[in-house]
């Protein structure tokens, strides 16, 4: 008998931290000189740490890049990896947008729905699911992701920014993460609206060391403002989570929005 | 001791591993000109292993999770091990073939397993496996058994960065991939390979043909007369052979087979009746060869004679054709050419030889008639 109530207590001590996926869109390397090649990885994971996913068209709504001289889908071959290698022949900050197509999955253990809400601050999400009358176990979540990187072609351009791409959900920077000193503020948008009160996980990665996690609440005007620790990778990740009617075959909805940017020490700030 | 701590980890810690999201296996195929090819598939072993059904969208939430959490954590050279025992059921569940065709043997040359790692992702191992497509195939069928879950099946050639067909495959069979664009073969390639079929389908595989070119050797002491014979021969099967793959002529097996065998027999029949020559020979040759050709038509249409290098193709096979023919001729000369000149020859060579082909040769147009 003591075997297994082992086992309980130390799947539930552990999976704290590790019920969430963050997907995001990883560039070989955040700056890229001019001429050479962006190489971009489609990541799931956990902490930074995720296996690359190939490039797949059917997983796909939108993935684009928009960089000064318009925005161009980019179109790969099935099953590539890196999902998308392309040029790098437009000067300055190209904005990589990637929007999946909905995924599912069902819940086999109802502590893993709890520890991932938790994780991603989604106050209420439990009691309303008690509320609905929902079961504890095999029930569906549907979840889409929103994904964008800020990859830096060439030197840096003050004028230069980030944009709203029109993702359901989004995360956008309010300045250019290449030439912002000391802190970046970065706004959350539902539908094209600022969201006030949600949870923002920041994940960096410094160029050497363990990757550090730290949460944000945003303010009013949907905004959190990040503090730039040292050179290395970001990620900024948010979960929106809607209520679905049973009969669409899921309960939950969630929807997630990642932000990714990143630089080496000396190189072009 | 390795993989015992590793499932002890495991036990401990399974929240923290069994995570792992499915994706699906990636097949590369490099084609190259002679349509053999190196297929390298990328993919989770384990969950494949362990059967993790690919409705699950996570290894996690599997039955077999346990099962693929214990193979996670094998070493590399253990994993080996374990797949040396599954490597056939996943050999059958693969195929590329030609849509219109046998199936084609797939053999394991290689696997290729990372070491343990971060536990925390999905261990990608690769495998590859080696085949041959049929010379003349220009559609393959890509075909993954779902219950390993959907497949991306790419191709390019051989030495070449770019693919020229990629596609996702959720399902037992692909879409059919046409070659057409994708298998440029050179001239040349084509050329040696025709060469080869031509000289194959007499040494070995022709001793209907072998046995007329002995029959022709037998009455030919003289290597003008022969040589002008073999020629004629080669000439007039060049032509009906061109027009039957062009399809421009076509006759039954049914009717050319036992027509070749009946001159065969007609061939060693006049040995055994003249010693010289006689003036309508050279007629009858050339009318032979045109019924060879249309035999070798009939070969040629089963192989296939590549479209955009068919004159190549043609000639390489009849240039290999003769150089069968004439390599028979050698062997005739040097078991027995240094008799030619024997008072006996006639009686101890030509005699019993061509009463063994005619024998042979009634046989087969008895057979080829009858079967």
């Amino acid at each position: 008998m003591m075997k297994p109530l082992v086992l309980a207590t130390t799947l539930t001590l552990c999976a704290a931290s590790l019920e969430a996926h963050e997907f995001w869109v990883e560039p070989l390397s955040y700056q890229v000189p001019f001429g050479d090649r962006v190489q971009l990885d489609l990541r799931v994971g956990q902490l930074l740490q995720g296996r690359s996913y190939p490039y797949l068209s059917h997983k796909f709504a939108r993935f684009e890049a928009e960089d000064a001289t318009g925005v161009h889908a980019l179109a790969g071959n099935e099953g590539d990896i890196p999902a998308m290698i392309y040029p790098a022949v437009a000067h300055g900050l190209h904005v990589i947008t990637y929007h999946a197509l909905p995924e599912r999955l069902t819940y086999d253990s109802f502590a893993d729905f709890v520890n991932f809400v938790e994780e991603e601050g989604l106050t209420g999400v439990i009691q309303r699911h008690r509320a609905r009358g929902l079961p504890l176990t095999g029930f569906a979540e549907g979840y889409s992701r929103n994904a964008k990187a800020l990859v830096q072609v060439g030197p840096p351009d003050e004028g230069q920014n980030d944009r709203v791409a029109g993702l359901p959900f989004e995360l956008v920077a309010m300045e250019n993460p290449y030439t912002a000193r000391d802190r970046l503020a970065v706004r959350l948008l539902w539908q094209g609206g600022p969201v006030a009160a949600a949870q923002v996980t920041l994940f960096h990665r410094p160029a050497s060391g363990e990757v550090t996690r730290e949460t944000f609440r945003t303010d009013p005007d949907g905004v959190v403002l990040i503090p730039f620790m040292a050179s290395g990778s970001y990620l900024l990740s948010a979960v929106h989570m809607g209520e679905r009617p049973a009969e669409s075959g899921e309960v939950w909805h969630s929807i997630w929005a990642s932000l990714s940017f990143g630089w080496t020490e000396g190189v072009g700030q | 001791m390795k993989a015992i701590l590793a499932l002890l980890v495991l036990v401990l810690f399974p929240a923290q591993l069994a995570a792992h999201e499915m994706r699906p296996a990636i097949a590369t195929v490099e084609l190259r000109a002679d349509g053999s090819f190196d297929l390298v598939i990328s993919l989770n072993l384990e969950a494949i292993m362990a059967g993790v059904e690919p409705e699950h969208a996570d290894t996690k939430n599997s039955p077999q999770a346990l099962a693929y959490d214990g193979l996670r954590a094998l070493p590399p050279e253990a994993l080996r091990d374990r797949f040396s025992g599954f490597a056939t059921s996943l050999e059958s569940a693969i195929s590329l073939m030609p849509a219109a065709g046998p199936q084609i043997e797939l053999t394991t040359t290689g696997l290729s397993i990372p070491s343990v790692g971060d536990l925390s992702t999905a261990r990608i191992s690769e495998i590859v496996l080696a085949g041959r497509l049929p010379v003349g195939t220009d559609t393959v069928l890509w075909s993954f058994d779902p219950v390993f879950g959907d497949s991306v099946i790419r191709l390019r050639r051989d030495g070449q960065a770019e693919l020229f067909h990629s596609q996702f495959v959720s399902g037992p069979v692909s879409d059919p991939i046409s070659l057409a664009d994708g298998v440029e073969r050179s001239a040349a390639s084509v050329f040696a390979e025709f060469l080869w079929l031509g000289f194959i389908h007499i040494v070995p595989r022709g001793l209907d043909h072998i046995l007329f070119v002995v029959g022709l050797f037998l009455l030919s002491t003289r290597p003008s007369v022969l040589l002008w014979q073999v020629s004629a021969f080669t000439v007039a099967h060049t032509f009906t052979l061109a027009l039957g793959s062009l399809d421009l002529l076509r006759l039954s097996p049914a009717i050319v087979e036992p027509l070749i065998a009946l001159s065969i027999v007609y061939v060693a029949v006049e040995n055994l009746m003249t010693t010289r020559l006689t003036a309508w020979r050279p007629v009858l040759i050339f009318g032979f060869g045109l019924l060879h050709g249309l035999g070798f038509a009939s070969v040629l249409g089963e192989v296939g004679l590549a479209t955009g290098h068919f004159v190549t193709g043609l000639v390489a096979f009849n240039i290999g054709v003769e150089l069968g023919q004439l390599s028979v001729i050698a062997v005739c000369l040097l078991v027995v050419g240094w008799a030619m000149r024997h008072p006996s020859y006639r009686q101890a060579v030509i005699l019993p030889g061509s009463t063994a082909i005619a024998l042979v040769a009634v046989y087969w147009a008895m057979e080829r008639t009858f079967a």
